[in-house]
């Protein structure tokens, strides 16, 4: 029986390891980052949980709360750290200490630290220098990258007296002046006033246009709608969802929001507005001043709530959405994705989905296959 | 899109030296380590100039004694190289550093390059003007006692060189305390076993390159082994060369504590 089962074992699993070859080689030309079951933890804490995902070029918004792992997965993939397990490929190859594809990425750190005693000029040569051009190449380079994103009249001037939208300029100059295949950005967009958010956007547009992948952070939703209309969502270092902005919106109003207002009588609320209020889903007096509400409707139920208040002479204090952020839509998703670990969806990937409701599912798995990640 | 070819290894040491030469130059420490040098100078400087019986070989090689040996060649190594690496990690700027497609090795060699080397200009600007003026009142001796304190200023230099790559291991090693651990190092191992009598004071480098210089025993010189100058020197090398080495191979392997946001 083994005689006649190993040669066909041995057939698959070279059949396998020539597919993998073949992706691999595919995507160490093609700009990429693939992240298989990818954890990473410092002592007890954990960062960064089991996440698996492929992109390709294109605009991606990585979203998160603060503190969800965004910055610890970016740097991983900047080859800052190294991943405790799992693998993250860029271009095909892993990064920490690698020349090779490390000359391929570009990478804004979130941090506002630069050289103070060295002027802007002087900072980005360095850096082109570093990068591998040499002499006046690298200053032409430095030249080219800090007017782009509109620090001409300031590239001979000290960064230490740099305002916080320059010093994330420079930062970002420092970062596309090789011409990155990868370009990693933690919020790229901190402390810029909206002419130079202009310029940001528009540079890092034209790089994917050209073919890059560009992967940017932030916890504000509108920021990511400026630029991308592909998301990776982050929490609690998981990524809870991947897709598009329409997703993302319709998860938002899936998730049930809470009410919380501040009266003299909230109990006699609570039973208006139960009368009233078929959006309500449950109501909860956690203070003598204080009603719950959750809803599936909160506009209508906001517009209830004034109603209410205004017709039964209530004294209210405050009228207050906990919830109303991406915090809570984040806390949301971990929630029913812990609540969904059980079914193996991902099972072997090892990441949480959860738009496969709408039948992402497939597009979802060709993102996680070499090659289509961008489509 | 088309990014350039990595640099190779010596290109890349050649930048970051540029770079941090450019800092170094810039910065507070070179101004720090300059005024020291002068406060250290000022003693010797006061007695050759106002002591006219004073026995100018005997102001030099104490100067170099206690200026240097005792002091300088510790604070300038911890000034200017265990920040080298710890002080970019607080700083959150050694990115820019380990981002770009260099190998770790390279930034941690042109770091040691312009700290040590930063360490040594400021050590031979203070000797030869020690010997300047500690002769200026006798020139025919300048010239004769040029071998001497060239011998206790290569002495020194040795002793800078592996102080510095000591510094630069606890600065790669702790970057948050690299200073603090530095001094305790230096402190105990280099300077207070220099002191002690026996062959415990073998373990300080201080006393092995106060023999290559040529000067006196210093503490409680009871009962120290007598060990020749070439083994004096090979051990010296040897562990400027193991600590540096480490230095560097902590710098190419480690995550250099990234890992808290």
């Amino acid at each position: 029986m083994s005689s006649t089962k190993t040669p066909a074992r041995d057939n698959k699993k070279r059949r396998e390891k020539e597919e993998d070859d073949e992706a691999l080689a595919v995507s160490r030309d093609k700009a990429s980052i693939r992240a298989v079951r990818v954890s990473k933890w410092y002592g007890k804490v954990t960062a960064v949980a089991d996440v698996s995902l492929h992109i390709g070029p294109g605009i991606w918004g990585l979203l998160g709360p603060n503190g969800s792992g965004k910055t610890t997965f970016m740097r991983m993939i900047a080859g800052q750290i190294t991943p405790s397990v799992g693998q993250l490929l860029v271009c095909g190859e892993p990064t920490f200490g690698n020349p090779n594809v490390l000359r391929r990425i570009g990478y804004c750190p979130e941090s506002d630290s630069l050289y103070d005693e060295l002027t802007g000029l002087e900072f980005v040569t360095a850096m082109a220098k570093l990068s591998g051009y040499s002499g006046e190449g690298a200053k032409k380079r430095a030249k080219d990258a800090l007017e782009e994103f509109g620090l001409e009249e300031a590239i001979h001037r000290k960064m230490g007296g740099y305002s916080r939208g320059m010093r994330q300029r420079a930062k970002l100059a420092q970062a596309v002046l090789h011409e990155p295949d990868v370009l990693i950005l933690d919020e790229p967009l901190t402390g810029t006033d909206p002419s130079s958010r202009q310029q940001i956007l528009d540079a890092l547009r034209a790089r994917a246009t050209k073919g890059a992948v560009v992967l940017f952070s932030t916890h504000v939703l509108h920021e990511v709608e400026a630029l991308t209309d592909r998301l990776l969502l982050i929490a609690r270092g998981q990524v809870v969802a991947q897709g598009g902005m329409q997703d993302i919106r319709e998860l938002l109003d899936e998730h049930p929001h809470h009410i919380r207002v501040q009266c003299d009588r909230p109990r006699d609320l609570a039973s208006a507005l139960l009368a009233n209020e078929k959006g309500v889903v449950a109501l909860h007096l956690p203070a003598p001043d204080l009603l719950e509400v959750r809803t599936w409707q909160p506009e209508e139920t906001y517009q209830a709530i004034a109603e209410q208040v205004v017709k039964g002479g209530y004294r209210c204090q405050s009228i207050t959405s906990p919830d109303a952020t991406l915090e809570a839509l984040f806390h949301y998703l971990v929630e029913r994705a812990n609540r969904g670990a059980g079914s193996g969806a991902d099972a072997g990937t090892g990441s949480v989905r959860t738009l496969e409701s709408r039948s992402e599912k497939s597009a979802y798995q060709q993102q996680l296959t070499p090659g289509a990640g961008s489509s | 899109m088309s990014a350039p070819p990595a640099p190779s290894f010596f290109a890349g040491v050649g930048a970051v030296v540029q770079l941090t030469l450019l800092r170094t130059l810039r910065g507070r420490k070179l101004r720090v380590a300059a005024i020291a040098t002068l406060v250290v100078l000022l003693f010797p400087a006061v007695v050759a100039l106002l002591e006219e019986d004073a026995d100018a070989a005997a102001v030099v090689r104490g100067g170099i004694d206690w200026g240097f040996f005792r002091l300088l060649v510790f604070l300038l190594p911890v000034l200017f190289t265990s920040g080298m690496i710890g002080e970019e990690v607080e700083n959150r700027t050694l990115h820019f550093l380990t981002m770009r497609p260099i190998s770790r090795s390279a930034i941690a060699i042109g770091k040691y390059i312009v700290g040590a080397g930063a360490a040594l200009a400021v050590t031979w600007a203070g000797i030869i003007l020690l010997h300047v003026i500690g002769f200026a009142t006798e020139p025919s001796l300048m010239i004769d006692e040029l071998g001497n304190t060239a011998r206790a200023g290569g002495a020194a230099s040795l002793l800078i060189l592996t102080y510095s790559g000591i510094c630069l291991l606890w600065g790669a090693l702790t970057p948050q305390a690299a200073g603090m651990i530095s001094v305790v190092h230096l402190g105990f191992f280099e300077w207070f076993m220099a002191l002690v009598p026996g062959s415990p004071r073998l373990v300080s480098m201080n006393h092995h390159a106060r023999e290559l210089g040529g000067l006196e025993r210093a503490g409680i010189a009871e009962w120290v082994p007598d060990i020749e100058l070439w083994t004096c020197a090979t051990i010296v090398v040897a562990v400027w060369l193991i600590f540096t080495a480490l230095a560097v191979l902590t710098v190419q392997l480690s995550e250099l504590r990234y890992g808290k946001a």
